[in-house]
């Protein structure tokens, strides 16, 4: 399977070429009062103590450094048939700038009954990780401006933000609510630069081949939405393809993820948490790189208060350590030398949300933080000279239609 | 204790009646005259795309802040109106679904439902060109 989805790379580019021409251009062809045309835009401004996020946000003026504009358009030519495309802008600080299709796919249902569905969904599909990672680009989706950078890592970001190959998946509504599985096999982002110097510790002449992947998520919802219950999982491999004079060797590196998901919903008040565990392990890179083999762990818990329609407040706590055995970061800074602050990352949130309609968000937040495992490598390029105790305060402005 | 009586039905009235006063509608050609509150949410969170008959389910709604929509949200389907839009947001910017679409003004909600196949709305009341259901 996973050689096959590897050599239909290029029918993969013509699948997406051939949806976004039909999309764009046929659909308003095949049935006008099913095509629909949704987007976003987004812009944000970051100010902090110390250590950079979105580009140089520990300046006197702050940055505007992040922009994220989305549109999308989906035509159902036939009841069990749709065609979905979506193309996003983003400009993140110096971790990514520029445009990509963010999804672009057939949904084929197969069976749709009263009580189930299951079909498939062949082109670019988004990865369902956890709560928020299939959306995580959509400011509306996100819980907060920043997503819990402990499991949604912007480090990490381009490896699962998607998949060329397929997705598979099975709904099933019952008198307690609604259960869906998904799972996807195809090819990655190989956009992965960020992570290889996460890996590395340097921007080394080789780069990192990530195989195909698996990843999926079975989620339940009440039916009045007011319990949702998830569990996801990925498994990663990827070889490293040392260059020229290259300190390292063709080595091994493998992640396996596991994510649980929980929110409950009372009148006002919105509990969400979500826990992730990851192994990961890195082999054979050479006499520069002992092996090794290291659990991450993440969590996060966050309230959110709803006034009525149109604020809400949040408090949150994240937390992120590279190495869970090793939360003072004290070993994984005698290894990498780093500062330990390096290892792990602590951080106190709350932020406030006001929705004056369907169309417009402006939001508020401001973080202390104990720890620096978050940051990019982009925006700071000397993680010695980065402080382990920081403030950040963000605001951001959404529109969509 | 008559004067809370009094109160009480002062304050409980309107909300009684006002949500009373939404009906689900659908184009004049759909076979169903009621649906259950479990298959109701489906429907309107997008979830179910077919009606029994085979025809493509197509969803009209009124802003996320239109009372009707209020209404209609928390008395038929036993759902916040920021819970329909998490879900709908979700399927449209993970490219796993659809959205319904928003229309202006009861009037044009009438009109769409009564010239679109298989469609399903709500109004204040409905008229001759559209089909009552009841949700139970």
């Amino acid at each position: 399977m996973c050689i096959l989805l590897k050599s239909a790379k290029s029918p993969q580019v013509l699948l997406r070429v051939l949806v976004m021409i039909i999309v764009i251009w046929a659909g308003p062809l095949f049935a006008t009062d099913s095509f629909q045309v949704h987007g976003f835009i987004n812009q944000g401004y970051f100010l902090s103590s110390d250590n950079n996020v979105y580009g140089n946000s520990d300046s006197n003026d702050g940055t505007l450094d992040l922009t994220e504009i989305g549109i999308n358009s989906s035509v159902r030519p036939l009841a069990n048939l749709r065609l979905a495309i979506q193309g996003v802008y983003r400009h993140a600080g110096k971790t990514s700038n520029g445009a990509r299709i963010d999804y672009a796919l057939l949904d084929w249902t197969v069976i749709e009954k009263e009580d189930y569905q299951l079909g498939f969904r062949l082109g670019r599909v988004k990865n369902p990780l956890g709560f928020y990672n299939d959306t995580r680009d959509v400011a509306f989706t996100r819980p907060s401006i920043f997503l819990p950078q402990g499991i949604y890592l912007e480090r990490s970001r381009n490896l699962y933000l998607g998949s060329d190959g397929v997705q598979f998946y099975l709904n099933n509504t019952t008198s307690i609510g609604d259960f869906s599985l998904q799972v996807n096999a195809g090819k990655l982002d190989d956009d992965v630069k960020e992570l290889e110097i996460a890996i590395l510790r340097s921007d080394a002449p080789g780069y990192l081949d990530i195989k195909p992947a698996y990843m999926g998520k079975l989620e339940f919802e009440s039916n009045s939405g007011a319990t949702r219950l998830a569990f996801s999982y990925a498994d990663i491999d990827m070889d490293y393809k040392p260059g020229a004079g290259d300190p390292f060797s063709a080595g091994d590196i493998s992640f396996e993820l596991f994510v649980f998901s929980a929110q409950q919903s009372f009148n006002q008040i919105t509990l969400t948490a979500e826990y992730q565990r990851q192994h990961n392990a890195f082999e054979n890179l050479g006499q520069f790189y002992p092996d090794y083999k290291s659990p991450s762990e993440n969590y996060y818990l966050q309230g959110d208060y709803r006034f009525n329609d149109q604020f809400q407040a949040t408090l949150r706590y994240d937390a992120a350590y590279l190495n869970k055995d090793d939360q003072n970061g004290k070993s994984t800074a005698a290894l990498t030398g780093y500062p330990s602050h390096a290892a792990y990352s602590k951080d106190y949130m709350t932020g406030i949300r006001w929705t004056p309609n369907n169309s417009w968000m402006v939001q508020a937040e401001y973080h202390r933080i104990d720890g620096t495992s978050t940051l990019s490598f982009a925006d700071n390029p000397d993680l010695l000279s980065t402080k382990q105790h920081w403030n950040l305060f963000a605001l951001q402005l959404s529109y969509r239609f | 204790m008559r004067q809370i009586t009094w109160l009480l039905l002062l304050v409980l009235t309107p909300i009684s009646l006002a949500s009373q006063a939404v009906e689900v509608i659908t184009h004049p050609d759909l076979e169903i005259n009621s649906l259950s509150k479990h298959k109701a949410r489906n429907v309107f969170s997008m979830r179910i795309h077919v009606w029994p008959n085979g025809d493509p389910i197509k969803v009209f709604v009124l802003s996320d802040d239109n009372d009707l929509h209020k209404q209609f949200s928390k008395h038929k389907l036993g759902v916040f109106p920021y819970k329909l839009r998490r879900v709908w947001d979700r399927y449209l910017f993970s490219g796993t679904g659809q959205v319904p679409t928003t229309v202006a003004s009861e009037e044009e909600m009438i009109k769409a439902i009564s010239s679109t196949k298989g469609a399903i709305g709500y109004a204040n009341k409905g008229n001759a060109n559209v089909h009552t259901i009841e949700i139970r």
